[in-house]
């Protein structure tokens, strides 16, 4: 058994497990390497004498030659640090915290391994009883469901009981999202929370999604719980009260309102560990002035305030995230606001949606050379933009919504730019006659398409080998969905590797026999289709079409619908709750697909 | 029930029961894909699985051939590693260069039975033993340096058990 470092011919990896090439037909091993060094960029010089190269190059070897049933997976020297992460892990499956402490102090790969086990640790299962070794793992404890049952809360609340007897260390991160529907339990909980771990480091999310009243929130001040919570979501009505509670949420550092009426003013209250805030509706941006050092700011409004907002964003120049999405910024402002941009340096996620961007898009691209997520719906840009694209190679995740069409053309042609581009969403009014470079690592494409042709022009340009979901919005209802049907089965032939399929329909207008057809072509055509989630009105036959999801091989499915044909929701709910997840009454996030006009 | 050959990666052929073979859902999956029918004189080939190894994990087959199929239930059950069974734990006496390649091979072959048991071993090797007693027991190297190895073990300290 060889015992030595194998470098991959190609990619020069340290492979754990590598293919070798023995002969081909008539070729002798210099041939081949003659030819894979033109044909895949093959390496004569890293391993001298053979043709090896690791499994990720190997489809580099094989689109070079079909040489499928001549390769041999060869692993030099089996001990247990070769084994693959894959199996490692379901070694560590086995272990207790302890043993898995003891591991990561071995070596590197180890403590890497180990880590996110370590940390993140095993998540609270509300419906079983915790044992005492299970409870000494929980450090972040998340509930992602909108809203705890009695139960549940009750089982929450024994969970806590023991977790104060087991006494965890510090630093202890307790996070959970609380909304439910039941007030006395939600109180006893939140009270137990604030009992129990008054002298802890806690994280208490708390979501006010559904109709809170105003004695709700006086009792959950008078609990005492406020100064433990760390993140505060708000969308509903009652601000004044808010704004009167908010002076006891001393210690927050996620702030989330949606205020359609008015902004409680915040200016006199003292949030100095704030780091995240979000606010849409309609309000005066004069409160938030007196903020500094956020890490992560979120604007929605109608109304135009740019010096406001200069002032605000000359505070906090610190800022990684920033999302402005201001309908009546007028052209000036907007150029004034790409200014105050241009000084944020840590900048990593930036969200603009504004009216009229044309100027100066180029002079903020130079200053915001950390930029990893970018989102812009503007209606225009100079025609200089695609020069300085460049700048954006550590850009993964891209959206841009351009309205005319120079600017779209502008845009395919820079999309080459986006060396990194893995998550992409594309608005398009056009057809898209431009031929579009390969966009090599993109995994997921959102698409919202308001015509046929642009669709039709997209999946015929588009090269991504790596796509595995694609998300396909439908805003109109001028769309054929027999042609949508035809476009989607030609993206289906070339983008083979899909796995996820969302469908997003807003408004839209369809004959029964053609959306059958369409879910056809979806389950039969995308070979590797595990998880397809749907978002539309239904009219009729909602009982027809769960039946035919439900007879898919699929691994997940969700539907999302606001229909009013289904008498009984819950009941229905439950017929098809083991294959599909549905979610009646669904809210469209009015600030996520926001369109200026 | 009919017979299949199977030929190891370094070209031997193994005549075996069809119902074993059957044990490895990559074999499974492969007959079913290729429509190979009873009686054909077809091999199916395993490139990644030496005639050493392949012969124990068919011995391992035999044995459990009745055994029932593993269910999703078993997946949420609490992970064990003491009921392996005696014959198992007999089987597995081996040098940790034959456990891992049959981990492998387990893997490679998709027997979750076997991977399953084979886990379990590597997991009762490393169980209670400290860090310099499992690099003792793999033969690996401690590549931390001595601010990092301060580093990790600050950043367990929180799961101490007190």
């Amino acid at each position: 058994m060889v015992n030595k470092t194998i470098f991959c011919s190609i990619c020069k990896c340290k492979p754990l497990f590598f293919y070798e090439l023995h002969h081909f037909e008539g070729f002798s091993v210099e041939d081949l390497k003659k030819f894979l060094c033109k044909f895949a960029g093959f390496d004569y010089f890293v391993n001298n004498k053979k043709i090896q190269f690791c499994l990720n190059c190997k489809d580099k070897v094989e689109s070079a030659v079909f040489l499928l049933d001549k390769l041999v997976l060869l692993n030099p020297n089996k001990n247990l640090l070769d084994l693959s992460e894959v199996i490692l892990k379901n070694i560590m499956e086995y272990l207790s915290l302890s043993d898995l402490k003891n591991m990561s102090r071995v070596c590197s790969r180890f403590f890497n391994l180990t880590k996110d086990r370590i940390e993140n640790t095993s998540k609270i299962c509300l419906s079983e009883p915790q044992t005492k070794a299970q409870l000494f793992k929980i450090r972040n404890f998340q509930r992602t469901y909108k809203t705890l049952s009695v139960d549940e809360l009750q089982h929450l609340t024994g969970i806590l009981n023991q977790l104060k007897i087991l006494k965890p260390p510090k630093p202890f991160y307790l996070e959970v999202d609380i909304n439910s529907d039941d007030r006395v339990y939600l109180i006893s909980t939140l009270k137990n929370i604030a009992d129990k771990f008054y002298e802890m480091l806690i994280s208490i999310n708390l979501n006010f999604q559904f109709e809170v009243d105003e004695g709700l929130l006086e009792e959950i001040v008078e609990a005492d719980i406020c100064p433990q919570v760390n993140k505060l979501v708000y969308e509903k009505k009652y601000p004044e009260l808010l704004s009167k509670s908010l002076l006891k949420f001393k210690n927050l550092k996620s702030l989330s309102l949606d205020c359609s009426e008015e902004l409680p003013d915040l200016s006199e209250v003292k949030m100095s560990e704030l780091k995240e805030l979000n606010i849409s509706g309609v309000f005066s941006l004069q409160s938030l002035i007196k903020y500094k050092g956020l890490d992560s700011l979120k604007i929605a409004s109608q109304l135009s305030q740019a010096e406001t907002l200069e002032k605000i964003l000359l505070n906090n120049k610190s800022l990684r995230k920033l999302n402005l999405c201001i309908a009546n910024f007028d052209l000036n402002e907007s150029t004034k606001i790409l200014k105050l941009v241009h000084p944020l340096q840590n900048l990593e996620e930036l969200s603009l949606r504004t009216a009229l961007i044309t100027k100066g898009v180029s002079e903020w691209m130079e200053g915001n050379k950390f930029l990893k997520k970018l989102t812009l719906h503007c209606c225009d840009f100079d025609t200089e933009t695609e020069v300085h694209l460049d700048f954006f190679t550590k850009i993964n995740d891209l959206s841009w919504i351009a309205l005319n069409e120079a600017s779209q053309e502008q845009f395919y042609k820079s999309l080459v730019y986006f060396s990194s581009l893995e998550n992409l969403t594309l608005y398009s009014f056009v057809k898209i006659d431009v031929k579009m470079e390969e966009i090599a690592d993109l995994n997921k494409l959102s698409y919202l398409f308001v015509d046929n042709e642009g669709f039709g022009s997209l999946v015929h340009n588009m090269k991504a080998p790596e796509l595995r979901h694609f998300v396909l919005h439908c805003k109109e209802t001028s769309v054929d969905l027999k042609e949508v049907s035809n476009n989607v089965e030609f993206l289906a032939e070339n983008s083979i590797k899909i796995e996820k399929f969302n469908f997003v329909a807003t408004k839209f207008q369809y004959l029964k026999e053609d959306f059958m057809k369409f879910l056809e072509i979806v389950f039969e055509k995308f070979d590797n289709l595990k998880e397809f989630s749907i978002k539309m009105e239904f009219d009729e036959n909602f009982d027809e079409f769960c039946e035919k999801i439900q007879n898919q091989k699929l691994e997940t499915a969700v539907i999302r619908t606001w229909t009013q044909s289904v008498d009984d929701k819950e009941v229905m709910g439950q017929k098809f709750a083991d294959k599909i997840r549905i979610e009646f009454d669904f809210f469209e996030n009015k600030v996520d697909f926001y369109f200026p006009k | 029930m009919p017979n299949i050959k199977l030929q190891s990666s370094d070209g031997e052929i193994f005549d075996t029961s069809l119902d074993i073979a059957l044990c490895s859902l990559t074999i499974k999956t492969m007959i079913d894909d290729c429509g190979i029918d009873e009686g054909e004189d077809t091999v199916v080939p395993l490139p990644n699985v030496n005639s050493t190894i392949l012969r124990k994990v068919l011995t391992w087959a035999q044995y459990h051939k009745d055994d029932p199929q593993p269910t999703e239930d078993d997946d949420s059950k609490e992970k064990r590693t003491d009921d392996i069974s005696s014959w198992d734990a007999d089987f597995l006496k081996v040098d940790q260069g034959t456990l891992f390649e049959l981990i492998l091979a387990a893997n490679y072959l998709d027997i979750k039975g076997l991977l399953d048991v084979t886990c379990k071993t590597v997991a009762n090797m490393i169980k209670g033993k400290t860090p310099e007693e499992i690099r003792k027991t793999f033969n690996i190297k401690n590549d931390f340096t001595p601010a990092e190895e301060e580093q990790v073990r600050k950043e367990n300290e929180w799961c101490e058990e007190k």
